[in-house]
């Protein structure tokens, strides 16, 4: 928690989710004047609607994303994980409770401003592409700019650039049905980036894909995150691609989100037994980096010697391939080489032979 | 407090059954008391509210208060309508039959291919040459002016019932209306409205060609994948730019299918319009050949032909242009459309032929009085033939069904006389029979045999109208609830209020009989289809050539055999209105599941036993379905058949149009509108429920 609170002291808030609620069924809107369901603490208050027959999609969600942060929600299908990134996007209006983006409040905005927001600062990606069938992928591209009611030469230039960005230069006149899934939802990227938008939601963009093309499709995410910067709310049901991706992930389960916290957290930490279960099958040398397993210190210990200096970044498994037979000691770097902690090759085998146990 | 309501509810539901049974065995014993002595009650088989005509004058004084203010407005459209379908006349006369000719076959061509020009080109051959053309230009004047109204009329009203929900609740239901009433009953308003002329049948025919367009935007729009509605809000666009951009294209195909639908209709209905007269159209022509009888067979087929021909062409065409793909292609030579046209008019002037179509015309002449004279050979040698089709179909069927066996048995007629033993014996076997199958838990057969066997013997026109209208409510109650029941009630209390319950009953027994008919006759055609390949191979062309067919036509065969007779009016809506019997006979039984049959013949069935046990029954709610389409078409042709010789409410309509009696016009009309709604209603209900628990 500590470090999460060291990076948002550089990079500022850009989305936060305050008290999130999402409730379906007979006249919603009128809950809100419900003066004794107001007051109810958040946990009587979801007890109460279930109880009255209400279906709770989304309830009591808070959380913060900083700018850069590729921000993941997972949990199994029906848990409300597309629930809370609909309301984020006001698709749907949120029950009780606010989203804002850059310190605006988007659910109580005026039509028209929303819309200007939607055309500056958002782009999403949906699940099945959501491709206009009867456009061109270029087409398909150009339709946010064309909204936003640009200049046709700026309109084709900056298509072409994004569906070279994604890499389908030359499949511009292709219709969505002569692509295949993979290129298909490259196109869905590029139109949810055509408007370079401020906060990007990804709405398990690559479940309908094959695990080969899943795969691929996630590296060049990781790699076009690390040249966008965007900030980012992910949703997926795969706990092995939120890990691999995620600088925190949010678990939800029935509406309710039972764990906040960067990969390691959940891993060293689990919550309960919900996020346990999908902790077990990712492999915890593949994930956990040596900062999440070193002991913290601001310079080696005495009795270390012919250490290795390795970043805190490193993997574990990339930590054992590398090193070499007769190292025992590592000491593990921070900023600029700074010394942060330290880490024994014991433990180190430690964790893997935990591992293959399993 | 809930619980209790529940209960009760749970408790209704349970009694629901015997209380529903219970009513309808008192109202058919009430009738067959009725039945066994009208005499002893006359108050309550005489008929109602006669002699009352408070409510049709109201409605009479209503609508001529509305006519007197609205007719500025009315006649100023009507205005600019006319002038419409003048222009296009005066341009389609002025060109050249060879150029309308090039121009429409060029278009066939690049929409379709050459079968597709062919096609237009022997038809439009066949107008020029029949020496026809001036009247079925006027007729494409028309169509070509109401073509475009209805389809911008449905399409706005779709636009608007699938935006605003308000909207969507008058338009949906109004849309039913708009397709149930028959279509003469708003000719006659019309015609008070806009004066005589082609606008009514133009105003008529954008009223009656909207629905279908209506009812595919509205299916087209809400068809919209969710996602893409998503995507178009996330992406920040207005409303009018998700229609624009997403919705509309999205829902493209589509609209598609109701463009060509509601062009079809739009030309139907512009035929039909010609009983109005005042515009020399071919419609008109066929009408006037028509009622001369078999002695103007030839003109009236020569004409009808065209009709058919029209249809055909319009339909293929339309359906041609809405394939999206060629669509693009052709738009994309426009300059070669237009270098097309210009060369195809310029030879028109320079040849105009006019000698040849002479010449053809007179080959015409010469082919129809040839084959009218075929047609006076035929009947003299057939005749007595025909003639005893036609008695035999007026003495065994349609006589007993409309005025019973009780008076219809006569020692002239059957050859025997209908003592009073006789009569006895007669009521106790239906009465005996039936109460056989209610108890061995028969029911809808035990009460089905007891109407028909009661109604066989008194016969339609002799029914109580309060027992008709129970026997109704209850069916409505027992397949819907209460809230159908409720409105067949009031629906029935209209017909009575209106002062058209005799000729209710007239058209019901009228109609009754044709669907009969078509039953009889439907189902094995059907059996046949399903169980041939090579049947069904010979029977799909002729249902398509019989669906796609104007009304009219089907009056052209049946007067030209059997003279201007209510015979010939049963012969004409049985001819339109059994193919939905035969299609969805042949629907049902070919939709049985494989593994059903599979599994019947394993254990041993005969194929007819798995015909009357499995196949059969599986497939009713189809079968349903296909008797409700009847119906209504049964419905619709009747007011058609009423130029040649039907009576009941269709008269009054008729009556009505011809003598400006719009109260009239409107109420028959309306009355004929609520039998169809009504039948309609009762009998989808009852094929869903067959299908729920199935
Ligand atoms: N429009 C709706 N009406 C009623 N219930 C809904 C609606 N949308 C979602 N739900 C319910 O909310 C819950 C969460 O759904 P969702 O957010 O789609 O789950 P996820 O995306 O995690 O699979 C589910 O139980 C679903 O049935
Ligand atoms: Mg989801």
């Amino acid at each position: 928690m500590s470090s999460l609170r060291a990076t948002s002291k550089i990079h500022p808030v850009t989305l936060s989710c305050d008290g999130l609620w999402k409730v379906f069924g007979s006249q919603v809107e009128k809950l809100r004047q419900n003066a004794d369901l107001m007051a109810m603490s958040a946990h009587e208050r979801g007890q109460a609607l279930r109880d009255d027959g209400y279906i709770v999609g989304a309830e009591d969600i808070s959380f913060s994303v900083h700018a850069g942060e590729l921000f993941v929600i997972m949990g199994l299908s029906g848990s409300g994980k597309s629930t809370v990134l609909r309301c984020i996007a006001q698709l749907q209006q949120p029950t009780f409770g606010h989203v804002m983006l850059d310190g605006v409040c988007l659910d109580t905005m005026p039509e028209a401003e929303l819309r200007e927001i939607r055309r500056r600062k958002m782009g999403m990606v949906f699940q099945n592409f959501g491709l206009v069938p009867h456009f061109t992928a270029l087409q398909n591209i150009a339709f946010p700019l064309k909204v936003r009611g640009e200049s046709r030469a700026n309109i084709m230039a900056k298509a072409e650039e994004m569906l070279k960005l994604v890499g389908l230069e030359g499949r511009g006149n292709a219709f969505p049905s002569e692509l295949s899934g993979g290129q298909q939802q490259r196109v869905g990227i590029a139109r949810s980036l055509a408007v370079d938008p401020e906060i990007w939601l990804l709405d398990e963009p690559f479940s309908a894909l094959d695990p080969l093309i899943r795969r691929q499709l996630q590296d060049e995410l990781i790699e076009l995150q690390s040249r966008l910067k965007k900030s980012i709310v992910f949703v997926t049901h795969d706990f092995s691609e939120a890990v691999r991706l995620a600088d925190r992930i949010a678990i939800m389960r029935d509406g309710r989100m039972v764990q906040l916290g960067r990969p390691a957290d959940l891993l060293l930490r689990p919550a309960d037994d919900y996020v346990t279960s999908f902790v077990r099958d990712v492999s915890r040398l593949q994930v956990l980096r040596l900062e999440d397993v070193m002991t913290p210190a601001s310079k080696a210990p005495n009795d270390f010697k012919n250490a290795v200096s390795l970043d805190g970044k490193t993997t574990l498994e990339k930590c054992l391939i590398d090193l070499a037979p007769g190292q025992k000691h590592i000491i593990v770097t921070g900023y600029q080489g700074k010394i942060i902690g330290h880490f024994t090759r014991d433990h180190l085998l430690q964790i893997a032979n935990n591992e293959g146990e399993k | 407090m809930t619980a209790m309501i529940t209960a009760s509810f749970d408790f209704w539901g349970k009694w629901r059954q015997q209380v529903l049974s219970a009513a309808g065995l008192i109202t058919l014993f009430v009738m067959v008391m009725i039945l066994i002595r009208p005499d002893t009650m006359p108050y309550l088989t005489a008929e109602p509210f006669s002699g009352s005509s408070w409510f049709k004058d109201g409605i009479n004084l209503a609508i001529g208060g509305f006519v007197d203010w609205a007719k500025p407005t009315l006649r100023a459209i009507s205005h600019v309508v006319e002038e419409a379908v003048r222009g296009l006349q005066f341009g389609l006369h002025h060109l050249p039959w060879l150029s309308f000719l090039a121009i429409v076959t060029w278009l066939g061509w690049r929409l379709s291919g050459p079968g597709l020009a062919l096609l237009v080109a022997a038809s439009i051959f066949y107008m020029a040459a029949s020496g026809l053309w001036i009247k079925s230009m006027n007729t494409l004047a028309m169509v070509g002016v109401a073509i475009p109204l209805a389809l911008s009329f449905g399409f706005a009203m779709g636009v608007f019932a699938a935006k605003s929900k308000l909207a969507g609740r008058v338009i949906e239901p109004s849309l039913d209306l708009m397709q149930t009433i028959p279509t003469f009953a708003y000719l006659v308003p019309l015609i008070v409205l806009f004066g005589f002329g082609p606008v009514p049948g133009v105003i008529a025919s954008m009223i009656y060609a909207a629905p279908p367009i209506t009812r595919n935007v509205m299916l087209g729009l809400q068809q919209v994948p969710s996602e893409l509605k998503d995507v178009a809000a996330i992406s920040g666009s207005s409303r009018w730019q998700t229609f624009a951009m997403i919705e509309l294209p999205s829902a493209k195909k589509q609209i598609l299918v109701g463009v060509n639908q509601s062009i079809l209709a739009s030309l139907s209905m512009v035929i039909i319009a010609a009983v109005i007269g005042g515009f020399d159209d071919i419609g008109r022509e066929v009408l006037v050949a028509t009622n001369k009888g078999s002695a103007r067979f030839g003109e009236a087929l020569s004409a009808g032909i065209i009709i058919v021909l029209m249809a055909v062409v319009i339909d293929r065409l339309s359906r041609a242009a809405s394939d999206i793909s060629r669509m693009k292609k052709s738009l994309s030579s426009r300059r070669q459309a237009l270098i097309i046209t210009g060369i195809a008019i310029i030879i028109g002037f320079l040849f105009p032929m006019q000698g040849f179509i002479d010449a053809a015309a007179s080959v015409f002449r010469v082919t129809e009085a040839v084959i009218n004279d075929g047609l006076a050979q035929f009947i003299k040698s057939y005749g007595i033939f025909l003639d005893l089709i036609k008695n035999n179909a007026l003495i065994y069927v349609l006589l007993p069904m409309r005025i019973g066996l009780e008076q219809a048995v006569l020692p002239f007629t059957w050859g025997v006389t209908f003592t009073n033993e006789a009569q006895i014996i007669y009521l106790i076997g239906i009465i005996g029979t039936s109460c056989l199958m209610l108890f061995r838990g028969q029911k809808a057969m035990g009460l089905f045999l007891l109407a028909v066997g009661l109604i066989m013997f008194r016969g339609f026109t002799a029914l109580p109208w309060w027992a008709v209208t129970g026997c109704v409510c209850l069916a409505a109650w027992n397949t819907s609830g209460l809230r159908l029941a409720a409105m067949c009630f009031a629906m029935m209390l209209f017909i009575t209020l209106f002062g058209h319950w005799a000729d209710a009953l007239y058209s019901l027994y009228l109609c009754s009989a044709a669907v009969f008919i078509c039953m009889v006759i439907g189902c094995p055609l059907g059996i046949l289809a399903a169980k041939s390949d090579r049947a069904s191979n010979i029977l799909r062309p002729i249902n398509d050539t019989l669906q796609s067919i104007p009304l009219y036509i089907f009056l052209i065969p049946a007067v030209a055999l059997f003279q201007i007779s209510e015979f010939s009016a049963l012969v004409a809506i049985v001819l339109y209105a059994i193919v939905p019997m035969i299609r969805y006979t042949e629907h049902g039984l070919r939709s049985v599941p494989t593994q059903l049959v599979e599994a019947t013949t394993a254990q041993g069935c005969t194929p007819l036993q798995r015909l009357f046990y499995i196949e059969l029954p599986v497939a009713r709610p189809s079968i349903l379905l296909g008797l409700n389409q009847t119906v209504l078409f049964a419905l619709a042709m009747l007011i058609i058949a009423v130029l040649v010789g039907a009576r009941g409410l269709a008269e009054q309509v008729n009556i009505g149009l011809r003598s400006g009696d719009t109260g009239l016009g409107i109420t028959a009309g309306l009355s004929m509108a609520f039998i169809a709604i009504m039948a309609d209603r009762i009998l989808r209900s009852w094929a869903s429920n067959l299908g729920r628990s199935q």
